[in-house]
Order: C-alpha cells, then sequence, then structure tokens
C-alpha cells in the first residue's frame, strides 16, 4: 500500500463525516468498495490511527 | 482530529469477532509478523495519543486486537507491562489520561487476561485505594468499573480482597447522580451495575 492509499481513505473518511448527504452517501460507497481488499483497509486505517500519515482535518 | 476517532471506530469493526465465532476471520488472516507489527503501532499510537476521546478509542481497537490474541491462545505481554507500569507510576494531572485508559483496559480485557492480572493483585489494591483519595469522579468511575468487572470473574479469596472499596463504590455511584455533569458516568455505572 502507498501513501496514495492512505490518502485516499483519509479522504473518504473526510467524506463520510460530511454534512451534505450526497457527498456523504457517495463516500460511503467508495468505502464499501474498499472493503474488498481489507488487508489494505486494515493498513491504511492503521497508519492514519498512528498518525503516520498527515492529513488536512 | 475526528477522522482519527472514525479510523479507530471502523478498525475495532473490521477486527470485531461475530457472536457466531471465536477469532475475527481478518485477523485469522494475517500473518505472524504483521499481527507483531499491528500490535506494536496500537501500542505507540495509544501512548502518543493526547486526545482523551481519541485515546479511549484506540483502546477499544487494542481491546479487540486482545480478544483475537488471547482467542488465538497467543499472548500480549506488552500490553500487559504498558497496564502495570502505567498504574504503578505516581498519578499526575498529565498522565492522568494514561491512567483511565490503562483501567478500561483491564476491565475490558480481564475476562482473558485474570490469570496474569491476579498474580499482581496485591499491587493493585493500593493502587484503587489511592484512585479512590482523589477528588477525580472519572477516575473513580473508572476505578469503579474495573473493580465491578474483576469481582464479577475471581474466586471467592480475591473477592474478600475487594470488600474494602465497597464504601468507595457506593459513595462515588452517589457523587455521579449528585453531579448532573457526569450523565456519562452515570451510564458507565448503570452498566456496570446491571452487568
Amino acid at each position: 500500500m502507498s501513501t496514495e492509499d492512505i490518502k485516499l481513505v483519509a479522504e473518504v473518511l473526510e467524506g463520510i463525516m460530511l454534512s451534505d448527504n450526497n457527498a456523504r452517501k457517495e463516500a460511503e460507497k467508495k468505502f464499501e468498495t474498499m472493503q474488498t481488499n481489507i488487508p489494505g483497509l486494515i493498513f491504511c486505517l492503521g497508519k492514519i490511527i498512528t498518525g503516520k500519515f498527515q492529513f488536512k482535518g | 482530529m475526528k477522522i482519527k476517532s472514525l479510523a479507530a471506530i471502523l478498525l475495532r469493526k473490521i477486527i470485531l469477532i461475530k457472536e457466531d465465532s471465536t477469532i475475527n476471520k481478518h485477523w485469522e488472516a494475517m500473518n505472524q509478523d504483521y499481527r507483531f507489527t499491528f500490535k506494536v503501532n496500537m501500542l505507540k499510537a495509544l501512548i502518543a495519543e493526547k486526545d482523551k476521546s481519541i485515546k479511549m478509542k484506540i483502546c477499544d481497537v487494542i481491546t479487540q486486537v486482545a480478544h483475537n490474541v488471547y482467542e488465538s491462545k497467543e499472548k500480549w505481554d506488552e500490553l500487559l507491562a504498558y497496564i502495570s507500569n502505567t498504574l504503578t507510576t505516581t498519578l499526575t494531572e498529565t498522565n492522568l489520561i494514561e491512567v483511565e485508559s490503562a483501567l478500561f483496559l483491564i476491565k475490558s480485557i480481564f475476562a482473558y487476561t485474570h490469570t496474569d492480572i491476579l498474580k499482581g493483585i496485591h499491587v493493585l489494591i493500593p493502587v484503587f485505594r489511592t484512585y479512590f483519595t482523589t477528588d477525580i469522579l472519572s477516575l473513580k468511575t473508572k476505578t469503579l468499573e474495573t473493580i465491578c468487572e474483576i469481582s464479577c470473574i475471581v474466586d471467592k479469596k480475591h473477592t474478600k480482597l475487594l470488600k474494602e472499596f465497597v464504601f468507595s463504590i457506593l459513595d462515588t455511584t452517589y457523587k455521579c447522580l449528585q453531579n448532573p455533569k457526569e450523565e456519562q458516568n452515570v451510564n458507565y455505572l448503570n452498566k456496570t451495575l446491571c452487568s
């Protein structure tokens, strides 16, 4: 998994937290798609939690 | 900061053990090296995190990891060492969140680790005593929850050791009910008393 992948997951998480219904639903759909690669998703979420990745939020 | 919380919530859900299984399938699929690195990183994240809300969510992830670890008949000595070191360090304003999260972790993993944790019960008793002498209601509540969880699982011999806390438990319950700002603590207490 690359920094780009982690960035992508971070962006989707930001989208899930948006108040705009359409944008949130779109982000939720993207997250569902990401769940086809659970090992990769676990890696990215772990990186976000450990703060090894700088994100906007 | 919110993104870390959400990441922790989602990660916990992914590695959650479902009712019909003993180990999470995604955890089972990880190789030993990855599991080891994952455990190390989660502990590092817990130690480094300063925000209480995020720290507690990382505790939730660690609890779920611990369930998988112990259900797999593996050990996580570094987690127990972290809890032990945190609780035996002198309580200060700066390490209060660390202490509360360590208490939360004992409560959450005690069912799996009681044999190891009970070896240090004589160290824990004076620690609990100290926490009940403070004016920090959140700390007292976490201590209360931990004691209740321990007393639910241990044998009579160990329950007797905890009897000295009966008054502190009642006093903490009363103080929580008196203080409307401690709604969260009252919720904790309700859950604890009902379980």
